[in-house]
């Protein structure tokens, strides 16, 4: 399976896939544990983000820090490129809202496609008024100017209980977040399209009356 | 199914109208665990338990999904699919392709204390399937059907095949066998007494001369 550019392809996975299927693929190539804990969740059931990981590493913090608390977040977020997803990571503390609707708009007009959160979010009605995918922990309307601060961009962090690495494939939809890796990720999609499509013939003899036994033992998917 | 014949009367009631029945009768905790919700807040079933239960396993087994196609198999009309999941990592209990081999045999929804996964196409199919959250992980390799049509515990309460399961937004009750013709019963009586009070009151009753005419809240 070929994709003509980087831009056709991220379309292509979110027009003919879903994370179910994703997982699936990942799971058969023994990458167990790449889909996020379950509750980091969608603010509305229509969000769907498909991008590269852009990985922003949070610290607690207990007063700003000096002299710009928000200098790499805002370096990070005026860095995305098109197609490009902010994953912010694990922030244990739960006092942290390090994305808003400035953000999301900030990053839209970068050409980002949606952001992944471990974190609570703010700002939650005019972020899905605007349709910007964002993916959350929770909701609270705290800053994070003096409870928290970007220590580092692009580089390996925790997110949702998986490791992520910059430019790791992130796809989120109703069902759930997964992180393809890089090293697995053409053959994860071309996979994972095969065992859709068996689905789909899967589904057709269901609705003709057959039981499961027989159906399952023909396509061998569930 | 030996609940149909009392389709008319559950289709009126409601599951705290139900559990309210159970407290009467002293039985006391046979709502399961609130975190047992459902995929949209519209959905609500009933039906006879047809039970499986799930066991974490740390491989994909021989023959996977084995016991899980044969008890979807096995589904009649009336029933409700209740899975008890024993792993502590969540995974998908249900999904899409299984929704559609069960309503294909007349089941009339799912309550599992696992996970769920194909959000969009079991919602569009309107499957009453309440889980305990989304999740894209495939139950392969994480847990598999040890047994089908035993007794279980689901979210906290036990159910055994051929109890009647009543679930709606507020929570997932579970009536046993031996109770469901009085609880019915009972329950719908009081649902018949509520709108009684409701009509009192938008007449301009107060609640006091209401409850103590009626004695329900």
């Amino acid at each position: 399976m070929t994709w003509k550019s980087e831009e056709e392809k991220l379309a292509w996975i979110r027009e003919k896939l879903y994370t179910p299927v994703v997982s699936d693929m990942l799971d058969r190539l023994g990458f167990r544990k790449q889909a996020m804990r379950h509750d980091i969740r969608p603010l509305h059931p229509d969000f769907i983000v498909v991008g590269r990981a852009r990985t922003l590493l949070w610290m607690q913090t207990f007063e700003p820090v000096k002299p710009n608390p928000y200098v790499n977040e805002i370096r990070a977020v005026d860095s995305l490129r098109p197609g490009d997803v902010a994953v912010h990571s694990t922030d244990h503390s739960w006092t942290v809202a390090p994305w808003g609707e400035l953000l999301s708009t900030a990053a839209r007009m970068r050409g980002s496609t949606g952001t992944v959160v471990d974190a609570v979010v703010r700002d939650v009605k005019r972020i899905i008024a605007m349709g910007f995918p964002t993916f959350a922990r929770g909701i609270m309307p705290l800053d994070s100017w003096g409870r928290g601060f970007v220590a580092d961009v692009d580089v390996v962090i925790e997110c949702g209980g998986v490791e992520v690495h910059p430019g790791d494939l992130v796809f989120g939809d109703y069902d759930g977040i997964v992180v393809i890796p890089k090293a697995v990720e053409d053959e994860v999609l071309a996979e994972a399209f095969r065992k859709a499509t068996s689905e789909n013939r899967t589904r057709d003899e269901l609705l003709q009356g057959r039981l499961l036994g027989e159906v399952y033992e023909k396509y061998g998917v569930l | 199914m030996k609940y149909l014949k009392y389709e008319q009367k559950l289709s009126q009631c409601f599951s705290s109208v139900i559990m309210d029945t159970l407290d009467s009768v002293g039985r006391r905790a046979q709502c399961m665990d609130p975190m047992i919700k459902p995929l949209l807040p519209s959905m609500r079933t009933w039906g006879e338990a047809y039970t499986i239960r799930f066991d974490a396993v740390v491989e994909v087994p021989k023959e996977p999904y084995g016991l899980e196609i044969q008890a979807v198999d096995n589904l009649r009309n009336g029933h409700v699919l209740v899975s008890q999941c024993n792993s502590s990592e969540i995974s998908a209990a249900w999904g899409g392709l299984l929704t559609t081999a069960a309503r294909a045999r007349g089941a009339r929804g799912v309550v599992t204390d696992g996970g769920a996964r194909d959000y969009t196409e079991i919602v569009e199919l309107g499957f009453p399937t309440f889980c305990r959250g989304l999740t894209p992980y495939d139950s392969l390799g994480r847990m598999d059907v040890t047994e089908i049509d035993v007794p279980i515990r689901c979210g906290g309460v036990a159910v055994r095949p051929g109890d009647l399961i009543f679930a709606d937004v507020d929570g997932t009750v579970v009536i046993p066998q031996e109770l469901a013709d009085e609880v019915i019963s009972k329950a719908w009586e009081k649902v018949n007494a509520e709108s009684k009070v409701r009509d009192a009151l938008r007449a301009g009753a107060s609640v006091v001369e209401t409850f103590a005419k009626y004695r329900v809240l």
